[in-house]
């Protein structure tokens, strides 16, 4: 038997393959136990990895016959299959005396694959085991062990890591996510997908981050923060209205008469409108309606009849309590401009609730929010945050809302000793805020418009330790009744008490807390492009202004961003943000609205370049060129085509071009003259550049001469 | 096996709509309801007789998936027949059409027979696309139609073998340069008198094995 069959093959049949085989060796294809299955042939060549075997018809007598021009070595041999060698991992899969191939496809199929053949097998093994050595250079060591299954399967190719569907120009396809192997790590791979925006990207790039990065490990599900619907039994002749589009409400209580009515199952999910019937939610988000004197009563008051028509089993409507609730929460936040604060908003962990097939964006916004804070916590017990990361993450973080006691918490030694949950705020690297002080914020605007007896959150500065919130609370609830009473009339002891299968005791404080966690989702339609660059730019502005002289010298004597949280914090939310306008573009499934979007980003990345925020314009550049955006070319030529009109795209095309690299001269001229206006907010690659002498000397000569052209465009 | 004619088929539609089913059932005679993603291309080839003549079909079974579409791509080059195939009881598959035609018809020679295919006919209770709306489709852009079923087998070997018996058509008329390997035509080891004799034509085909050029 010839050793070269795969090779005939290639050549004769199969000749639109002009590949030349490595090697090739006959193979059993086998179970991981090894019971075989059938012959094939292995070959590989630079780029695929080759299936071949005999098919044998059924002999007829008489029909034997000598064809000539037919080599016979492939006369019956036919391909399998071919697999980009990209989409394969090859490893070395050897159990005692068994010389075993193990071949992990990206669609997670292994195959195993025993060395076959009489001739030279000894160095035929010893030939693959070079070749699979070659194409996996990570695993040298492990996988020749063996020992187990596991240290067998860590190869260097990538693997299907996620798979989604994305509607393009009204087209479902299915996006795969690939990433190394490591990632099958289960806390990496919750953050790939987490993060993930949609096509075959930065995989990689998650182990090669220069931060200390570590993904949370436990992401609360969304079961943690939706209403728990007691008996629902009264909404269904009422409020049929509130099944309409919206969250998934997750109904938990077994055996209510109402499932059985409905057959429904414990698992099973009903939509809910979180404004209530009858109310439009046209914005998208609940953040932006116009709440006025008027709207709060009115609304109540229709809270309070529905409640008098509902059954005596469910005396509060739920849904209408996390309505009012944001209602509360919106209109004391509308009553203080200075408080208007959207980007924020827009990165707060705010708990948008999963759906089953799509992914929120938000989370990647949260996480963008959240990571910078949360890389790393400092060895000092004392500094050390006493929450978990999942509180943290978990957490609504509402800068806004803590403007006004800033005075207050912002010290460290004020940090209370009974976990609490934590907002995200620019400031938080170093002095966290409770959430307690941020709430007690928004009752102490209530109480100062409302003129109503105070006394209800005075500060707690006992020293008992318990151990949760909830007790907490429960020992306090007495005193905290006076400002729901006021919210929510006389049924504030209802309130307190609707939730009796988890928290009996809870008060209604913290059941506010807990509808606000439940329901706050922004998008990118929310904001303007001018409030987006504005918002980016003060953030960056906060974070930048961190960034110490003696960070730089760390940053440039180290020569890594280790020991450099604040130069990792830019870089970490730069990177967040680019990251979550991918994905914010490509969340929307149609090319229509992607382009709008992205013309929105395109104006964002325009208006920071403007106000000479050269960070931020790079970051939101960085977004729009991720290979995520940059394969929607319908999209892009959508764009060209329909906002042709703004100039949308010039102004894009110009951008990148200025923002290729920053040692281009045309980006050092452009900083040069922008930044002989103050204020102005470099770029951290090029100031890291520039210390690290990467950036070629310039004449400041040359620069003049074209600054009248320059300042004409 | 000695062959007159060698054809190369190419299964392209979206994914899911059943190409690796509709080969397997061709090539196997066998329905595997669970089958795994295609990745890369796979194989399967066999004989027909058309005309009495032994016709071996190469049919390579692609990758549906957007994620493939680029290696898909190379594949179309060098085919004689196509099978385009969507899912009846899956409108996107049908609208993607288009998308897979411009592909194909850009990516091959211009003579490659296509033959389009709604596939789960079975699956007449879950029917998205009206077999009406197939055939204008077709008609509309010059394929053959034919709704056919995985499952069931039914109408599976006329569309692979209506397809080669139009290629074969084909080459009676001279369409198809039968010495011109890009239209993904081959001549069997008996049939090829004209190969040694016009060296010009087989391009390289002296140092190959089977001499099928």
């Amino acid at each position: 038997m010839s050793v070269n069959r795969v090779q005939k093959l290639l050549f004769s049949e199969y000749c639109d393959f002009e590949d030349m085989v490595l090697i090739e060796s006959p193979f059993a294809q086998t179970t991981k136990e090894g019971k075989g299955i059938r012959q094939v042939h292995i070959g590989i060549t630079p780029s695929k990895l080759v299936l071949a075997t005999d098919i044998l018809p059924p002999v007829e007598f008489g029909t034997c016959k000598y064809t000539p021009g037919v080599d016979p070595e492939i006369e019956t041999f036919e391909l399998i299959a071919i697999y980009p060698v990209e989409c394969v991992n090859l490893s070395v899969y050897r159990r005692k005396q068994r010389q075993a191939l193990k071949a992990r496809f990206c669609n997670n199929k292994v195959l195993y694959f025993e060395l076959g053949g009489f001739e030279k097998r000894g160095m035929f093994w010893n030939l693959w085991c070079e070749k699979v050595k070659f194409l996996c250079p990570g695993d040298t060591a492990s996988s020749r062990s063996e020992t187990s299954v596991a240290t067998s399967t860590t190869g260097s190719t990538l693997y299907l890591l996620d798979k989604k569907l994305v509607a393009v120009n009204g087209m479902k396809q299915l996006w795969c996510k690939f990433g190394p192997n490591a990632v099958f790590d289960s806390n990496l791979i919750s953050d790939v997908i987490d993060g993930r925006i949609g096509a075959c990207t930065w995989g990689k790039n998650f182990n090669d981050l220069p931060l200390e990065y570590k993904p949370v490990v436990d992401r609360p599900t969304a079961d943690d923060f939706l209403l728990r619907k007691s008996n629902p039994s009264s909404n269904a002749g009422k409020n049929r209205g509130f099944f309409r589009a919206g969250k998934n409400y997750v109904s938990r209580k077994k055996s209510s008469p109402y499932f059985q009515e409905k057959g429904l199952n414990i698992s099973d999910t009903v939509q809910i409108n979180r404004f209530g019937s009858g109310v439009n939610e046209g914005c998208g988000t609940g953040l932006y309606l116009t709440v006025d004197d008027y709207v709060i009563p009115h609304r109540y008051s229709q809270t309070f009849s529905v409640n008098e028509i509902s059954d005596h089993d469910l005396p509060v409507n739920y849904p209408q309590l996390a309505e009012n609730a944001v209602l509360i929460w919106e209109f004391y936040r509308a009553t203080d401009p200075n408080k208007y604060n959207p980007l924020p908003a827009l990165l707060m962990r705010v708990w948008a609730v999963e759906c089953a097939t799509g992914f929120s964006v938000f989370r990647t916004g949260q996480r963008a929010a959240s990571e910078v804070n949360i890389r790393s916590q400092p060895l000092e017990p004392g500094l050390r945050l006493p929450v978990s990361k999942k509180q943290l993450v978990a957490t609504v973080s509402c800068h806004f809302l803590g403007n006004k006691t800033n005075s207050k918490s912002n010290s460290i030694i004020n940090a209370p000793r009974r976990p609490v949950i934590y907002f995200w705020t620019p400031d938080y690297w170093y002095r966290p805020k409770s959430a307690k002080d941020s709430y007690e914020g928004v009752a102490e605007t209530h109480e100062k418009d409302s003129r109503l007896p105070r006394g209800s959150f005075k500060k707690r500065r006992d020293t008992d330790e318990e151990s949760t919130d909830e007790r907490y609370f429960k020992r306090n609830r007495k005193r905290k009744q006076g400002f729901i009473h006021s919210m929510f009339g006389t049924r504030a002891q209802e309130i307190s008490d609707l939730d009796p299968q988890r928290q009996p005791q809870e008060s209604p404080m913290a059941y506010i807390k807990r509808t606000l966690k439940a329901d706050l989702t922004v998008t990118a339609w929310d904001f303007d492009s001018t409030t987006l660059a504005e918002q980016l730019t003060m953030i960056d502005k906060e974070l930048f202004l961190k960034i110490s002289s003696d960070e730089l010298a760390t940053l440039v004597w180290q020569q890594s961003a280790k020991n450099t949280p604040n130069v990792s914090a830019v870089i970490a939310f730069s990177h967040r943000i680019s990251c979550l306008i991918a994905s914010e573009v490509l969340k929307d499934e149609s090319e229509r609205a992607r382009a709008r979007l992205m013309a929105r980003f395109i104006n964002v990345a325009d208006k920071c370049h403007r106000i000479s925020n050269f960070q931020s314009c790079r970051t939101v550049l960085s977004g729009l060129q991720s290979p995520a955006m940059y394969r929607l070319r319908r999209t892009w030529a959508y764009i060209r085509k329909k906002h042709a009109s703004k100039y949308q795209v010039t102004i894009f095309e110009h951008l990148c071009r200025l923002y290729r690299d920053p040692r281009m001269p045309t980006y050092q001229k452009t900083f040069y003259i922008m930044s002989k206006n103050t204020p102005f907010l470099p770029y951290i690659g090029d100031i890291i550049a520039k210390l690290l002498n990467k950036i070629p000397e310039y004449q400041i000569q040359t620069f003049r001469r074209p600054i009248s052209r320059q300042s004409s465009i | 096996m000695s062959y007159a004619y060698l054809f190369k088929y190419i299964i392209i539609g979206d994914t899911g709509v059943g190409k690796s089913c509709l080969l397997l059932q061709f090539t196997d005679k066998r329905f595997q309801p669970v089958h795994d993603l295609t990745i890369g291309v796979e194989f399967g080839a066999r004989m027909i007789t058309i005309d009495s003549k032994q016709i071996k079909l190469q049919i390579w079974d692609t990758a549906g998936q957007e994620a493939f579409r680029s290696i898909t791509r190379s594949y179309y080059r060098g085919a004689a027949g196509a099978l385009l195939v969507y899912d009846i009881t899956r409108r996107e598959t049908f609208n993607h059409l288009t998308t897979w035609l411009d592909d194909a018809r850009q990516h091959s020679n211009s003579n490659m027979v296509i033959m389009l295919i709604g596939n789960k006919s079975d699956l007449e209770s879950r029917r998205e696309v009206k077999k009406e709306e197939g055939e204008a489709f077709a008609r509309e852009h010059g394929l053959v139609f034919m709704e056919t079923s995985a499952k069931t087998a039914a109408n599976v070997e006329e569309a692979f073998i209506n397809t080669a018996k139009e290629i074969y058509e084909k080459i009676q008329e001279g369409v198809f340069d039968i010495n011109n390997e890009a239209n993904g035509i081959k001549i069997g080891p008996q049939h090829s008198p004209t190969n040694p004799s016009l060296p010009g034509t087989g391009g390289a085909g002296g140092s190959q094995g089977s001499g099928c050029c």
